[in-house]
């Protein structure tokens, strides 16, 4: 059975429904669409066919039994999904943009919290959190100066409020 | 926000800095809106200690707290515990009162203060929840260690604080009578009380108990504390109607005089309402586990052992006491979660003991039909580098792995 869905520049997608499911939004909407398209004015075709690859590949994972509110501390990707969300950055942040949206929380933060039986090799069963964690991969290890290059961002602090932040985060100590 | 991601996604991704403070700290100094979100982690918790002074002839007039003191001895960081350690609290109190006033952020705060030497410490009511300096705080934790059961001048500092203090550990304290340690915890607002290796100069117990309300204790550790003393604490709990209000009830498991190991037991006994038990377990007094009284743990639906090295050498299976522990509870298929962080655990499934370690892997999972729906071992790869922890748990309990029921905790 497959469901069609709609992207924001009018391209049809129809997608197998065991592929859909990953997508939580979209089972939501699956019940009372019947057998109308299912339209994502916020997602456009580039983006939702990159979620749909990852969905395919995921189609077989347990779904997250629960939403516990706890996120996964590491940020170990596996080797798939590490070469799944090697993108330029405006895509990696139409991803998580969209996985935020289409209520995709393994790709974007919460931890499968399932047993492993299913996923021997190694850590791939936390298959989620890979849109936060690329993004905080980027980050780690980077100066401020940077961090701002790799995001054009503006400093907008004056040289004596820098001066006076960095003497106060020396009250933070690393752990 | 600065970039294309709206804010709740940057503290999502914050969220993985949790423990590499260095990296929050490059992302404080990249831009105004960053700074916040950095902060919000950077100072969520603050350990600071309270600053020895030298001359231990008179004590500073408290109006002089704020100012550079030159008799404060150089404070050198001391363990990643003390996160801010510092030459008396001019420093400390230039950072509290900065305009950008981070510890707005500050939810808890760590405080070691020694008991056993002379120290100075900031005016009453100075770390109040609510108060301008610190609007969120909600937990303010104090360790109180007293070496060598010396008489410091820093009770004072303790009771300055007390009102405020939500999580109390007491090391080696003497207290000159029972009524003062109940009075002391009478005056706290304590959630945790950790009491270790505490002294009573008189046993008078009951001429303060009625009239003193105890803390809304939920979390309780005595360890190494005298069978009348535990008596007599419970009894005041009681009288309030406070035991009912532990949940978790913290034990140390090692080769105690029979005394301790009797207190322990009423403790087992007293505490009805606990859900959850936490074991720390000396390797070589795995064999202790099974003699305790668990005969009214009946609210019990968490138990969590955690073992530390000893000198000594393990004499018993670790699974087979455990194996064993858990039969003697009064309702074993009640319990829902289950935590094993014990080393001896890596080396069961290469070793005489696998028989005990299966008869528990059967035993859990017979549990596991019932309110069990969680195992989780906690296991260093140190031992088996070569090895996944898949691997090692599969090793260990078979039958939980392929159930699905066990998971790695780290």
């Amino acid at each position: 059975m497959s469901i069609t869905i709609v992207t924001s520049d009018n391209e049809q997608f129809c997608v197998e429904k065991l592929v859909a499911q990953r997508i939580a939004l979209i089972e939501d909407m699956v019940e009372n669409a019947g057998d109308r398209p299912i339209p994502l004015p916020n997602v456009t075709a580039s983006v939702l066919r990159k979620i749909l690859e990852y969905c395919e590949h995921h189609k077989n994972d347990p779904l997250p039994p629960y939403d516990d509110g706890s996120r996964s501390r590491t940020t170990h990707i596996s080797e798939w999904d590490q070469k799944f969300i090697t993108v330029d950055q405006e895509m990696l942040f139409e991803i998580i943009l969209a996985a935020n949206y289409l209520e995709m929380k393994p790709l974007l933060y919460v931890r499968l919290n399932v047993p492993r039986v299913q996923c021997l090799t190694a850590c791939n069963a936390v298959a989620g959190d890979i849109g936060c964690k690329t993004v905080a991969n980027m980050i780690k290890g980077k100066s401020p100066e940077e961090i701002r290059k790799l995001f054009n961002i503006v400093n907008n602090f004056t040289p004596e409020e820098e001066a006076q932040i960095r003497k106060e985060a020396e009250w933070a100590e690393d752990r | 926000m600065s970039t294309d991601l709206p804010v709740e996604l940057w503290e999502i991704i914050f969220d993985q800095f949790s423990t590499s403070k260095s990296t929050l700290k490059a992302c404080s100094l990249v831009c105004r809106a960053w700074m916040r979100i950095a902060w919000k982690r950077l100072f969520h918790t603050i350990s600071l200690r309270y600053p020895r002074w030298k001359q231990p002839k008179a004590p500073p007039p408290v109006s002089s707290w704020n100012f550079p003191w030159a008799l404060f001895r150089r404070q050198t960081p001391e363990t990643s515990l003390v996160g801010a350690a510092v030459q008396g609290w001019a420093p400390m109190l230039s950072f509290f009162n900065s305009p950008r006033r981070p510890t707005q952020y500050t939810i808890e705060i760590k405080i070691i203060l020694p008991l056993s030497e002379f120290v100075v410490g900031p005016p009453p009511a100075f770390f109040v929840a609510g108060s301008f300096r610190f609007p969120r705080l909600r937990d303010v934790h104090v360790y109180a260690p007293n070496n060598y059961r010396q008489s410091g001048g820093s009770w004072a500092h303790l009771h300055n604080i007390i009102s405020h203090v939500t999580s109390l550990e007491l090391d080696c304290v003497n207290f000159r009578s029972f009524n003062d340690f109940i009075t002391l915890l009478a005056s706290s607002r304590c959630t945790e009380l950790t009491v270790e290796d505490a002294t009573w100069e008189s046993r008078d117990i009951i001429q303060l108990s009625h009239r003193l309300d105890p803390p809304p204790i939920r979390r309780l550790s005595l360890v190494q504390i005298e069978i009348w003393a535990i008596t007599a604490f419970c009894d005041w709990l009681d009288s309030f109607n406070r035991l009912q209000n532990i949940h978790t009830l913290v034990l140390h498991v090692l080769e105690y005089p029979s005394e301790w190991c009797e207190g322990d037991n009423v403790l087992l006994r007293r505490c009805t309402a606990m859900r959850r038990l936490e074991m720390k377990v000396d390797a070589c007094s795995f064999d202790i586990l099974p003699s305790w009284d668990y005969s009214s743990c009946f609210a019990l639906r968490e138990f969590s052992i955690t073992s530390y090295l000893s000198d000594s050498i393990a004499v018993a299976s670790p699974c087979k006491c455990i194996f064993e522990m858990l039969q003697r509870l009064p309702r074993p298929r009640t319990l829902e979660s289950i935590e094993l962080n014990i080393d001896d655990l890596e080396r069961v499934h290469l070793s005489w003991a696998q028989p005990h370690c299966c008869q528990l892997d059967d035993y859990l999972i017979d549990l596991s039909h019932h309110a069990l729906k969680s195992v989780v071992v906690f296991l260093c790869q140190y031992s088996f580098p070569t090895l996944t922890t898949a691997v090692d748990l599969q090793a260990v309990f078979p039958k939980l792995y392929h159930a699905g029921v066990v998971r790695d905790g780290l």
